[in-house]
């Protein structure tokens, strides 16, 4: 595993985070004590200026502890969570870490809000200002994703706590990063879960991965699961440069790894792949949901197709070559 | 299985400055017509490149080299490749037979032979597939006999690319043993392509090229100075070969010609030219990480693998999008540039998924790797 961690990313960091993140999904912990666990490691603000009242460390930091939180799914908004605290400390805000509250959420508006029940506040952008608003549990309208996470309907009410003028990469491409880097995660774990299934189930006398169409599902996946993690790679290294235009060739190819990778892995194992009892459908049906998470495939490649279209072969080719940005 | 992402340093941005300037002024805008490895064999061109140092970059100097590293090799070759260079005389000299002789040649056959490679001079082909022997490379009836002084070689290679034009390819042989031996008694003989009992013909293929050739040895004499490694080392010392230069960038650059052709004249929804945008970055950082795994002493033969299926199927979704994109019937033997570039590629397009490796194979390679 260690393998895949995130370049440039904090060994103990990631350590770290394994062995909370581990602990907690071990013990089954609902998510109050979950978060509770969490705050108190301080590993909700990872990649947060000090500054702004988080933990210091970089984007890569971030990114590896967010991938770790992906493969131990626990009841909280933690990428979510995240994605507020950067967008305030980005704005000039600070983020509140109160030694009671709950986590933060962020969402593109206030319809289908990730864990808005379990959250304190949420972090949105309205009319192109970037706001934080108290979040009363009561009065939500529970709703779900296909992946079973809360998304929620917030009724909107009164002033924002803070608000500010939004600043850095903003609030689509800081959640789309952030969903590139869990889909990188889960789709490793859908690799590794599908070809232990395949080593293990015997038909026809032989493990099923001994047959060459199974095979074939397999490598599949296996490709489009190391081409999302090199995009969300790619993705977070180009940030932390100040490139902030590589999340759209990364949403798109990670989109269209989940897609493809859930359908192999499902192809794979057969019926038992669909039942509630086997672990494969935690996998697929958060790839299913994330894909679709601030802006799927369509609106990123169209960012991208807009901004290429005018361009002559030559910046065309250093596009391709990360020598210009894939967006305008 | 990994593929490690690491952003190009600014002396290999350098470098692709220098391969831009170098083909601004040798290959005019007009000449820029070939489809990625498969392109136009021109030695003068080759003879120039060799001139600038970038043919056997990774040989090392006292060879005629510039001792680059994969990734020095790797810039120089996408470039060329996206500039739709003919690179087709020197390019399997430059990527498996020059470093096959760096990996298995004795002293004296890399001073013989590695000068003439380096300098763009001395074209190459692969001695390997026959008409029996495809995929299942094991099985070829090629055979070489002890005679004094070396072997004897009767046999017959097919899909035998540029033959006709280059001076030598290395031979996959059984030296000893039986067809049932399979990877036992395979042995590399290096075949001087003019020497008597070699008869080459061209085999004319459905998009209108001539440069596959089948190449028949009729007791052709190959002394021991001119065995490549080790006498049965043949299926190592092959499978080496093959496994590294599977994840360059010349497996998804078919198409770049097309890709640009298309941009500029037609009317395209911004969509899909972003998604196939998309997919060229991603498909230049994995074969990027391939070239630097190699420079970091890795054995990435699963990720090359990998970088080779999904690059070369995309090349062809590319061929059937631009194709979708035009919406109408292609006249292939027209002067517009993009009905023949759209042409050559629909026509070629099958062979990119069956050169090197066919998909299945190598996507049975990495199951293999994964389920062990």
């Amino acid at each position: 595993m260690s393998a895949n961690a995130v370049p440039g990313a904090d060994p103990l960091v990631v350590s770290t985070a394994r062995d909370i993140f581990g602990d907690l999904a071990a013990s089954d912990a609902d998510g109050t004590a979950a978060w509770t666990a969490l705050r108190a490691s301080g590993l909700p603000w990872v990649g947060i200026d000090e500054a702004a009242g988080g933990e210091g460390g970089s984007l890569a930091d971030a990114a590896a502890v967010i991938a770790v939180s992906a493969r131990h799914p626990l009841p909280v908004p933690f990428a979510e969570n995240w994605v507020a605290a950067r967008l305030l400390a980005d704005a000039g805000l600070t983020v509140p870490r109160g030694a009671q509250a709950g986590p933060l959420t962020a969402a593109v508006d206030f319809t289908r809000v990730p864990y808005a029940g379990a959250a304190s506040g949420i972090v949105t952008v309205v009319d192109g200002s970037l706001v934080l608003f108290a979040l009363d549990a009561a009065a939500i309208t529970a709703g779900r994703a296909l992946s079973d996470e809360p998304r929620d309907a917030v009724p909107v009410d009164g002033s924002p706590e803070q608000s500010a003028p939004v600043a850095g990469p903003g609030l689509v491409p800081l959640g789309a990063l952030v969903r590139c880097v869990q889909i990188a995660a889960v789709l490793d774990m859908t690799l590794a879960l599908t070809t232990r299934y395949a080593g293990q189930r015997t038909q026809f006398g032989r493990p099923i991965a001994k047959f060459q169409a199974v095979g074939q599902l397999i490598a599949q996946l296996a490709e489009q699961a190391a081409a999302a993690q090199l995009a969300a790679d790619l993705a977070v290294t180009s940030a932390q440069s100040g490139d902030h235009s590589q999340v759209a060739v990364a949403k798109s190819v990670c989109g269209i790894a989940a897609g493809l990778a859930a359908r192999y892995a499902h192809q794979v194992h057969g019926a038992v792949g669909v039942t509630a009892g086997y672990e494969l459908h935690t996998h697929t049906r958060r790839l299913l949901t994330w894909r679709d998470d601030f802006d799927a495939e369509r609106a990123w490649e169209t960012r991208i197709g807009a901004h290429v279209s005018g361009l002559a072969a030559a910046d065309l080719w250093r596009v391709v070559v990360g020598e210009l940005p894939a967006t305008g | 299985m990994h593929f490690e992402q690491v952003a190009e340093t600014s002396d290999e941005r350098d470098l692709r400055r220098q391969v831009r300037e170098f083909l601004a002024a040798e290959l005019p805008l007009d000449r820029r017509t070939s489809l990625g490895m498969s392109g136009r064999h021109d030695a003068d061109f080759s003879k120039k490149l060799g001139e600038r140092g970038w043919v056997g970059m990774t040989i090392p100097a006292e060879y005629g080299g510039r001792g680059a590293s994969a990734v020095g090799r790797f810039i120089v070759t996408e470039e060329l490749l996206a500039a739709q260079a003919p690179v087709s005389a020197h390019w399997v000299a430059d990527r498996q037979s020059g470093p096959s002789l760096m990996r298995f040649g004795s002293e004296a056959q890399r001073q013989e032979l590695l000068p003439g490679i380096c300098a763009g001079t001395s074209f190459w082909s692969i001695g390997m597939s026959e008409p029996e022997s495809g995929s299942d490379l094991a099985s070829v009836r090629t055979r070489a006999h002890r005679v004094d002084g070396g072997w004897r070689v009767d046999g017959r290679k097919v899909w035998t690319t540029w033959a006709h034009l280059s001076h030598f390819f290395a031979v996959l042989c059984r030296t000893s043993g039986e067809p049932k031996d399979r990877h036992v008694g395979l042995s590399q003989l290096i075949v001087d392509l003019h020497s008597g009992g070699v008869e080459i013909a061209t085999i004319a293929t459905m998009d209108g090229e001539e440069d596959f050739c089948e190449v028949v040895l009729d007791g052709v004499f190959v002394p021991d100075s001119r065995v490549l490694g080790e006498v049965g080392g043949g299926w190592t010392q092959v499978t080496s070969e093959l496994s590294l230069e599977r994840g360059g960038p010349e497996r998804w650059l078919s198409v770049w010609g097309l890709f640009t052709a298309a941009v500029a004249e037609l009317d395209a929804d911004p969509r899909v030219l972003g998604r196939l945008t998309a997919r060229f970055r991603v498909l230049h950082e994995m074969s990027l990480s391939v070239a630097r795994m190699i420079d970091g002493g890795r054995q990435p033969i699963a990720e090359a693998a990998i970088a080779k299926a999904m690059g070369t199927t995309f090349e062809q979704q590319v061929v059937e999008i631009v194709r979708d994109l035009l919406g109408r019937e292609i006249d292939a033997a027209g002067a517009n540039r993009l009905d023949d570039m759209l042409a050559r590629t629909m026509l070629a397009a099958p062979t990119f998924t069956l050169r090197g490796g066919t998909t299945e194979v190598l996507r049975g390679i990495v199951a293999k790797e994964l389920t062990r």
